[in-house]
């Protein structure tokens, strides 16, 4: 299934009651629920960031293929960012020298299995996997 | 629908927040609001009871790093109790638990407000 979001904070509901209908027509187990509104919320919220200047809708594909589910987001018309080249954060590091930035990029590839980045004709396509079990 | 909501309650000098439902970008913003009020009115030792939080993202963990140095400078302190799993291995992969206390339940956050602080 997919479904195109305006780029907006405000369209979190929409998209979690998107994905509450994903994981309910597709049998899934509820506590993947969870796993999957954190990788998208971070994914869209960082197209919204850091394509700035226009207002195209984005993107969101979810799919239940085999013992996987592919979550595909696609923004239109915008510059390149590749957030898989994204250094890993020092965790180790105390309070006063860790910043905000970079956390949820951080946690979507320590949630998922595989992210794939392309970038082609001005258009960005975001495809992570998650196994299931 | 997903929804947010802060109940905020006073017991002797801590400030319980007791968080219900959805923080994410979208809602972040309503306990930025929270924590800024709070320390307008210099009220540093504050918990937050996850018990009814059922989904966190990075822009609700942002509000809890934005504040704790301000809330710490002044000898208070931010703890969180009642944690549900998922929410708890959200802060886990951050390696939040060595930084703040994260407690099973309320009582045991608020004994710890009478001990001496991590800094």
């Amino acid at each position: 299934m997919e479904k195109k979001f305006k780029r907006d904070v405000k369209s979190l509901d929409k998209i979690f009651d998107y994905i509450n209908h994903f994981v309910l027509t597709s049998q899934l187990d509820d506590s993947i629920s969870f796993s999957i509104k954190f990788v998208v919320e971070e994914l869209f919220t960082n197209m919204i960031k850091y394509n700035v200047g226009h207002e195209n809708d984005i993107l969101i594909s979810l799919k239940k293929n085999g013992q996987h589910v592919v979550v595909e987001l696609v923004d239109y018309d915008v510059e390149p960012f590749d957030l898989t080249k994204v250094g890993d954060l020092d965790i180790t590091k105390p309070l006063e020298r860790r910043e905000v930035g970079g956390l949820g990029i951080h946690l979507v590839k320590k949630m998922v299995d595989r992210i794939n980045y392309e970038y082609e004709n001005r258009t960005c396509r975001i495809t992570v996997f998650k196994n299931l079990g | 629908m997903s929804s947010f909501k802060i109940d905020i309650r006073e017991m002797s000098n801590i400030n319980v927040l007791d968080l219900k439902g959805y923080l994410d970008a979208h809602t972040a913003p309503d306990l930025e609001k929270v924590f800024q009020n709070l320390l307008e009115r210099k009220k540093y030792n504050i918990l937050i009871n996850c018990k009814d939080l059922t989904y966190i993202s990075s822009a609700g963990l942002g509000v809890f790093m934005a504040y704790i140095e301000d809330v710490r400078k002044n000898n208070g302190d931010i703890k969180l109790s009642n944690m549900s799993p998922k929410v708890y291995n959200v802060f886990d992969l951050l390696g939040f638990p060595l930084l703040y206390d994260i407690t099973k339940d309320e009582k045991e956050a608020i004994q710890k407000f009478t001990s001496p602080k991590k800094l």
